[in-house]
């Protein structure tokens, strides 16, 4: 059999009309389509909408994370320049051993204090303001003070001698956090003070500036305790900066 | 049918620029197809499945396709082309639908039987018999080639293989039909 004889018996065989009413069981079928759209459909308009969206949303939002970025970290880079810190690592103060640790002989010496915190009595003799016949009527209580916390020095000398100095202060416990070292600190200063404003007087001066030296360093301390200073000027009304009272102790000797 | 036009690159083209009236409703746009190219793509679908009742399910759903997006009637070069190939997509959907249901692929006299009432010769029967026994993708070459009068280049684009497969598909199946013939 030839190729051409086999087409012509199919097609004879094989071509058949459409069943009746075959026209209007497709077109209605079709019609339900054209009137509503099947979900498939919608869903896939949706998608199409979605994806629309999203081709424009990701690049310009890639862009615009990209530029502020860059601009975030040329800030960072300024930051940096001017010394300030930006991360955690470097806000958190550094490690210091504890036989390095200024911090460490202070608190011994808190726990030799006997002098209330805040102590008028100090305050009073080393202001600059305070009258001789003041501080004279006073001088004796003062003695007495420095004699009870006579054990107190030599620590805060050893402490003095360490460049380093780090109250670890538990900022977790927010309004609970143990601030107490900064009144401590001014107490120890108060009385350094006091001491070399009575050895000026005596007059042992080397005794003094040895004192005066201190009480500096002290305050020097304190004053690079970034929470301790900002505590501190929040409270600037009630508490008398360290720092302050050397330089008010300082100008009382130079005077004397 | 007899709108068929050739394109530059020698395959016959049937453009939708006719068909798609602006002002017509979806419905009549359907019904304009309908009339023109339901009968191919029924024969077609029909010469794949055999069964009459099947054939049509093919040409409801390639319809129904059609309406849910009508839209797409402007953005079809050949209509024709473009009902073939979904007719085949149909046509293929039942017969896998079928096989999934039957598991066992029916003889070649039962695939036969699904056609209807024969009332063919003995060489007719005989054909028809060897044809149905052919792999679909061989059957559907056939018919192409056989009553819808495509070329080899046509039925490629139809069947979506490249033309060297698809003429070498017919040469097998007229090969094995002509053995099959001869053996029964």
């Amino acid at each position: 059999m030839e190729p051409d004889q086999i087409e012509d018996i199919l097609a004879r065989c094989l071509d058949g009309e459409p069943a009746d009413g075959m026209k209007e069981r497709v077109l209605s079928r079709a019609a339900q389509e054209l009137r509503a759209p099947s979900p498939r459909g919608v869903w896939r308009k949706w998608l199409g909408v979605g994806a629309a969206g999203l081709a424009v949303v990701v690049p310009v939002q890639s862009i615009r994370t990209v530029t502020a970025g860059a601009d975030l970290e040329q800030r960072l880079t300024q930051l940096r320049e001017h010394g300030e810190p930006i991360a955690l690592s470097e806000l958190a103060p550094q490690y210091i051993p504890d036989d390095e640790n200024a911090a460490t002989y202070y608190r011994k010496a808190f726990e030799k204090l006997k002098c209330p915190e805040n102590s008028t009595i100090l305050r009073t003799y080393i202001l600059p303001e305070t009258s001789e016949s003041q501080r004279a009527e006073l001088g004796p209580e003062v003695r007495e003070l420095i004699r009870q916390n006579e054990a107190v020095f030599p620590l805060v000398r050893r402490g003095a001698e360490h460049p380093d100095c780090l109250f670890i202060v538990d900022l977790q416990a927010v309004s609970g956090a143990d601030w107490s070292h900064i009144f401590r600190l001014q107490t120890v200063v108060g009385l350094l003070a006091a001491r070399a404003t009575l050895e000026a007087r005596d007059p042992d001066m080397d005794s003094a500036v040895d004192d005066l030296l201190t009480t500096f360093k002290v305050a020097r301390a304190a004053d690079a305790d970034p929470l301790g200073m900002s505590f501190i000027a929040a409270a600037e009304s009630k508490i008398q900066s360290p720092r302050r009272l050397a330089q008010r102790c300082m100008l009382d000797i130079t005077h004397v | 049918m007899d709108v068929i036009k050739t394109d530059t690159t020698g395959v016959a083209t049937a453009p939708m620029a006719g068909v798609r009236d602006h002002t017509e409703s979806g419905a009549g746009i359907l019904e304009r197809v309908y009339n023109e190219y339901a009968a191919v793509s029924f024969r077609y679908a029909r010469a794949l499945l055999f069964s009459p009742d099947d054939a049509e399910d093919a040409v409801a759903e390639v319809f129904a396709k059609l309406a849910r997006d009508i839209e797409r009637l402007e953005r079809i070069r050949d209509v024709r082309f473009y009902l073939l190939r979904a007719a085949r997509n149909a046509a293929y959907g039942i017969l896998r639908g079928r096989q999934r249901r039957e598991r066992l692929e029916q003889d070649a006299a039962q695939r036969l039987s699904l056609y209807g009432p024969d009332d063919f010769t003995g060489l007719e029967q005989a054909v028809l018999e060897a044809y149905a026994d052919l792999p679909p993708e061989q059957r559907e070459v056939l018919a192409l080639k056989a009553f819808q009068g495509l070329t080899f280049r046509e039925i490629a684009l139809v069947v979506g293989k490249p033309q060297n497969t698809v003429s070498a598909r017919y040469r097998y199946a007229i090969e094995r039909l002509r053995k099959n013939v001869r053996n029964g």
